[in-house]
């Protein structure tokens, strides 16, 4: 080859090969996306976290969205009161569970000003007093067996056994009915339910998947629904409340949604982002019935019932540093509320599910408050907690909300794997999104709606 | 065996003494297609659409290495090579900020092929074009920092290190500008077999979404411009 030659190639081939790199990369987007995205018409059941999280992305994409609320106001079990105290008090969903999660990022993003970590220590009821983790892991009073129940909380993921509850699952442990108390508090109330009511394959399932970390996040100021407001505006205007939706006809080649004051919407495809329990008292009605799997899935997750309780008083009985206090009988779990918030007042948030919330609400509401505060004067038996008392309570029974009826999805026995049944896409036409559909480990929370929003929305524009 | 290994390696190193030998450092552009990753990527641009800049793709890095070349044949050398490359996908939404950040580590061994050269004792050409075939192996570091802190899997912190290895193929040009002195553009292609960054889309996400996947087969195309010093005797250039 003349050099000449040589020369003319290498001139030629030198900025081809600069170049051709680039153009081949800008060939390919790397989307996270399908090509052929859908940009009909969608209509979305339920404007709680997933639902309006959805649709906000549905609108990004261009997507013709309608949002039908049942209630008559959106956030589904995202609720605050503004009145009742100086500082706003959440009655629903509270923490932001780890960084890592969508959520997490929002609310960096939106408010980072306005959240903080889940503020003080935790303190346990133990021998009739109250105690650090210091003690729970180290005192002989305990002969080992406080950090033996820690270290079976850290191991839910690896549990190796057949199915059984996790009450049932205890018993093979030297744990008495103090740490039981414990356990039933931090897993049991903790995953909205009792511990009698947890099933181990589902447990495991949850928490070998759950990848958020374990810092908790509140709000400091304003509240958690705020957050949403500001980030989901435009998802928000596209709700029409007091929809309440009675069937769903899927059967021809648009889908029909009626609702029981008469009205009839229409649509391409639908994205039902119901409670659970809205699917199990079929308070809708689908046409055609869904498929076997989903109805087993429905019948196999189950969701108990949620009650706060928050009690007002005019001086603390607890320690300053105190976050929570772990291991009551009548609320599995206590918060100090307006820890570390710029409030005058002093509350303490009850947090009680399953079979405790099921017991206080068979009983009138001034009866719910006086057990509370009989199970507090235990816990703090100098603290003068009647006298410190105001006589104010704000109560919330999750169960009574009509289009709720509950707490939140949690992992019950038989139900290991039917997470993703639940979630699964019907004929291409109807999809779901919620808590419940969340087969990541991250049922039961704020974040786990969002993701399973994103998940169906993803499923949905690819359809 | 032991004996014959010590025999091959020193009867390469003698020869060596005595061949044409080259050091070089190089630097260039380095472009990758890690689909797979900037699925995982796009798929956090999705779920967070309030962010006003977007994630970007892993793309491109600039690539630094060192080597020897020393001759084995007529027209033939053998020259192992090191390098290092640092791909970064960052976004910064105040007060928000994001990086993906792969510390890339390439060790291989090529085999550099002068067809001009076959039947010459040796050579003095001002302009010496060859072709490369090689393989070896990558060492990788994949870091996610979201807000100036590393991102933890099961709350330990993301810090894996992969392992993976590749096939290379290459054109270059060796041009001797000076005594002693040459420089080499090479364009380079290297066939990753499969690299896993094990839980990538968990670090990045918090969790897991359908349709991400952390291993990828990967081609990456670089163009590099090497500075060659000349090792060898004096009197093997002719032309």
């Amino acid at each position: 080859m003349e050099r000449r030659t040589l020369l003319r190639q290498l001139l030629w081939g030198i900025p081809a090969g600069m170049v051709l790199p680039s153009l081949l990369t800008s060939c390919k987007e790397d989307a996270f996306l399908g090509d052929n995205l859908f940009k009909g018409k969608v209509i979305v059941i339920g404007a709680g976290a997933s639902g309006i999280y959805a649709a906000h992305l549905l609108l990004k994409y261009g997507v013709d969205v309608v949002i039908l609320e049942a209630s008559s106001k959106t956030g589904g079990r995202i609720a605050a009161n503004t009145s009742f105290a100086d500082i706003p008090l959440e009655l629903g969903a509270e923490e932001i569970h780890g960084r890592k999660s969508v959520l997490y990022d929002l609310a960096t993003f939106h408010a980072s000003d306005r959240i903080m970590e889940f503020p003080g220590s935790d303190y346990y009821w133990l021998n009739n007093q109250i105690r650090d983790e210091v003690y729970l892991r180290e005192s002989s009073d305990l002969s080992g067996a406080g950090a033996t129940m820690l270290n079976i909380l850290e191991s839910y993921g690896s549990y190796p056994g057949s199915e059984k509850t996790l009450e049932q699952y205890l018993l093979d442990f030297p744990l008495d009915d103090r740490l039981t108390n414990i356990v039933n508090a931090l897993t049991g109330n903790e995953y909205g339910t009792s511990n009698n009511h947890i099933g181990m394959l589902a447990l495991k399932e949850a928490e070998a998947a759950y990848s958020s970390g374990l810092e908790g996040f509140t709000f400091k100021k304003g509240t958690y629904w705020s957050l949403f407001e500001t980030a989901f505006a435009d998802a928000i205007n596209a709700v029409e409340l007091n929809r309440i939706v009675s069937e769903i006809d899927y059967s021809g080649t648009s889908v029909v949604v009626k609702t029981t004051n008469g009205s009839s919407y229409t649509a391409d495809k639908v994205l039902v982002t119901v409670p659970l329990t809205m699917l199990k008292n079929n308070s809708i009605a689908f046409s055609p019935a869904l498929p076997d799997t989903k109805l087993q899935a429905i019948d196999a997750i189950e969701m108990g019932n949620g009650m706060k309780v928050v009690l007002s008083f005019n001086a603390p009985f607890w320690a300053e540093d105190t976050g929570s206090i772990i291991g009551g009988i009548k609320a599995p779990e206590y918060w100090i509320s307006s820890a570390e918030k710029d409030s005058a007042g002093n509350y303490i948030t009850a947090f009680i599910m399953g079979d405790s919330a099921d017991a206080l609400a068979l009983m009138p509401e001034a009866q719910v408050v006086q057990e509370l505060l009989t199970e507090l004067a235990t816990f703090y038996p100098t603290g003068n907690v009647q006298a410190k008392y105001t006589g104010v309570y704000l109560l919330k029974n999750w169960r009574n909300e009509p289009f709720i009826q509950g707490a939140y999805s949690y992992p019950s026995i038989n139900s290991e794997g039917q997470r993703e049944h639940l979630a699964a896409p019907v004929n291409a036409k109807l999809f779901f999104a919620g808590e419940a559909t969340n087969y990541n480990g991250h049922l039961a929370t704020v974040h786990g709606a969002m993701e399973s929003g994103y998940r169906a929305v993803k499923e949905l524009l690819e359809s | 065996m032991k004996k014959i290994l010590l025999i091959l390696v020193l009867g390469f190193g003698i020869n060596q003494l005595n061949a044409q030998r080259y050091l070089h450092l190089s630097a260039g552009y380095s472009d990758i297609r890690p689909d797979e990753w900037n699925k995982t990527i796009s798929a956090y641009n999705f779920a967070r659409p309030w962010l006003k800049n977007e994630l970007p793709a892993l793309r491109s890095a600039m690539t630094y290495g060192i080597g020897y070349s020393g001759v084995i044949g007529k027209g033939l050398f053998l020259t192992p090579d090191i390098s290092y490359s640092r791909y970064v996908s960052s976004v910064v939404n105040d007060p928000s900020s994001t990086s993906v950040d792969i510390r890339w580590f390439r060790g291989q061994m090529y085999l550099d092929v002068y067809p001009r050269e076959f039947k010459l004792d040796s050579v003095g050409h001002a302009v010496r074009p060859f072709f490369r075939l090689g393989g070896g192996a990558s060492c990788l570091l994949p870091r996610v920092t979201i807000n100036d802190s590393l991102t933890t899997v099961d709350d330990e912190p993301y810090t894996p290190v992969v392992w993976s290895h590749q096939f290379s193929a290459g054109i270059g040009c060796r041009f001797n500008v000076a005594k002693h002195i040459d420089i080499v553009p090479v364009i380079m292609y290297h066939y990753q077999l499969g690299i896993l960054l094990e839980d990538f889309s968990y670090a990045l996400h918090g969790t897991q979404l359908p349709g991400l996947i952390d291993k990828q087969k990967m081609g990456n195309i670089q163009f590099m411009l090497t500075f060659s010093v000349r090792l060898g005797r004096e009197d093997d250039r002719s032309e």
